[in-house]
């Protein structure tokens, strides 16, 4: 225990000036964007994405896992923080939490039979899952089934909302700062690289992988849990559309998977691509999406962060020569 | 009597789908990449014969004859283009090619030709005996099935290159060792497996409608199949495709039409649970 908190303190230690710098400037403008953005519903939903794609990061680039059903987590608490704000009435800053722990619970309910799954076994497991937790509710009466359901209007507070997306979104990456740098992170590198030999010196992996879906399902629900407070209308096909996962992983792998701002980078370039695409060519969209995913595993594994990084390096050693 | 109807249709398309999943595990068999695009290549022949039938008042039958070389030619070119340059790369990266594929292929058909259901008017008559009815369709299908069967069968246990891909499944540093060269099975097998998917499809066109996005199902319904009888066991993937296809057809006398797709995920859950290797029990890792 003692060389684990050890090695928490080392890496934290090595946080860079630039780093702290850019994190500050960063969110220093998303906290003033209120006051001189015009269309601030942009950035909230840059900023959602960018949830989306840094929780499916979370798991599939720390463990090497793919979660093929990721976005059954942003309909689930999208579904759990509607039907409190709905029904219970409860504030909604405690329903976007709730969506959150809703979507964990739902991440543990999945790890129990999934979590000792080997590679592609797993993710086609959560293939499955989409289209199960789609026609459960879709028939279920008490959320609304098929036609879901409207949040009252008095829910809707444009300012209270993108605050809560930018306290959700910069816990999300500091989050992800925190698994990769901790002794967890390296727990789960060993899990990534060879399960079977971090098994043998005694990783208990299962457990590992558990504990990471479950963050990144609560990442994943407050990201729904807010997407719904913000357009106020649920229903089971916008819930628990793949094209969400398609985008969430797309963004993630354009950015790169498995490093901390990869997500940033891509969830910014594709939400601003797919929004003027979406809005002029609807069925072109998907048709990026595809290219994207696939020119990225073949020219790019790495992503743009991952493609900055060589690039740096070959300058560095072009320099020492 | 509706029980044991649905026994006989459940064998017939499961018969199908079990020679669909055979595609699957030979691909993963032999280059250990599953192929998340798989279903895809079934909407893409069943689109294929739709048009061969609306265009040319070809017969879905007919066109096998068009849909097994195009696949078998889609095969190659993917495989040539995509599938080759991540066979080695982490298992992450060919899921992610393969379904950044199936989004794609799925889209592109989305866009030029709608999002309408299609489906083509042939009818064969229906077999009677022992007291049952069989659709006629159904019994082209299992035909069908038993068809490919048969000669993939006989290609794999009779032929130098259906004894290579053997090999490299079995072995592929040994294989190479005797002289098989690895990449050129693999061409060979992505090539029959995109055939026998996109084969499916024209017989699919006989028993459903189709539209862009049904590649997914199909996806899974291999995948439940292969994961039923072990991932890389022929044998295991017509006999998941069997005992899939009768327990989806009994199942949905007794379950509302809604709930069917979740049946594919329970058996799937059930499966991976209690035995992740599959019926047959092929080996993993």
């Amino acid at each position: 225990m003692t060389s684990d908190t050890k090695t928490i303190r080392f890496s934290l230690g090595k946080v860079r000036t630039i780093e702290l710098a850019v994190s500050v400037v960063l969110l220093a403008f998303l906290l003033a964007a209120p006051s001189f953005v015009a269309r601030l519903s942009v950035l909230f939903f840059i900023l959602n994405w960018v949830v989306l794609s840094e929780s499916f990061n979370m798991f599939a680039g720390l463990t090497g896992y793919v979660n093929f059903g990721h976005v059954v987590f942003y309909g689930v608490g999208g579904y759990v923080s509607a039907l409190l704000m709905a029904n219970a009435h409860i504030s909604p800053y405690l329903a976007v939490l709730a969506g959150g722990l809703g979507s964990s619970l739902l991440a543990f309910g999945i790890s129990l039979p999934t979590a000792r799954l080997r590679g592609a076994y797993f993710a086609i497991a959560t293939l499955s899952i989409n289209e199960a937790m789609f026609v459960i509710f879709d028939n279920w009466d008490a959320v609304g089934s098929a036609p879901g359901f409207t949040l009252p209007l008095s829910y809707y507070l444009p300012v209270q909302q993108y605050y809560t997306m930018v306290v959700v979104a910069a816990s999300s990456v500091a989050v992800m700062y925190l698994l990769t740098k901790s002794s967890f992170g390296v727990a789960l590198q060993a899990i990534r690289q060879q399960e079977s030999t971090a098994s043998s010196i005694g990783i208990n992996a299962a457990y590992y992988k558990t504990v990471t879906l479950i963050i990144s399902g609560f990442f994943a629900g407050m990201a729904g849990a807010l997407a719904i407070w913000e357009i106020t209308i649920i229903d089971p096909p916008s819930a628990f559309d793949v094209t969400i996962t398609v985008t969430a992983i797309s963004m993630a792998m354009l950015g790169g998977l498995g490093s901390i701002v990869g997500p940033i980078i891509g969830g910014t370039i594709l939400y601003e691509l797919s929004d003027y695409l979406g809005l002029s060519y609807p069925f072109i969209h998907l048709i990026v999406l595809g290219v994207i995913i696939v020119g990225v595993v073949l020219l790019i594994p790495d992503g743009i962060v991952g493609a900055i990084r060589r690039g740096f390096a070959w300058a560095r050693r072009g320099k020492e020569e | 009597m509706i029980v044991a109807e649905l026994i006989v249709l459940g064998l017939a398309y499961g018969l199908l789908f079990g020679v669909l999943a055979l595609g699957l595990t030979l691909v993963w068999g032999v280059m250990k990449v599953v192929n998340i695009a798989h279903g895809d290549f079934v909407t893409v022949g069943a689109y294929s014969s739709y048009w061969l039938f609306v265009l040319g008042g070809v017969h879905p039958i007919i066109s096998l004859l068009f849909t097994i070389p195009f696949g078998f030619g889609l095969g190659v070119l993917v495989y040539l283009a995509l599938v080759r340059r991540v066979t080695h790369a982490p298992e992450l990266m060919s899921l992610f090619l393969t379904f950044g594929l199936s989004t794609l292929i799925s889209s592109l058909l989305l866009y030029f030709y709608s999002p309408t259901q299609r489906s083509v008017d042939v009818t064969f008559p229906s077999i009677n005996g022992f007291g049952l009815v069989l659709p006629g369709n159904a019994a082209i299908a299992a035909a069908y099935a038993v068809l490919v069967a048969v000669l993939l069968r006989i290609f794999l246990t009779r032929t130098f290159w259906g004894k290579a891909i053997r090999a490299v499944t079995e072995d592929s540093h040994s294989a190479l060792l005797m002289g098989i060269n690895p990449e050129r099975v693999s061409l060979l097998s992505f090539g029959i497996g995109v055939a026998i998917a996109s084969s499916v499809g024209s017989i699919v066109m006989l028993l459903q409608a189709v539209q862009p996005t049904v590649g997914g199902d199909f996806t899974l319904l291999s995948f439940v199949i292969v994961v039923l009888g072990g991932l890389g066991s022929p044998i295991g993937a017509l006999l998941g495709g069997v005992v899939v296809g009768v327990v989806d057809n009994v199942a949905s006398l007794y379950i509302p039409a809604a709930a069917t797709p979740a049946i594919g995920f329970i058996i799937l859950l059930i499966v991976l649970v209690l035995r992740p290797s599959g019926i047959m029990g092929a080996k993993t890792d």
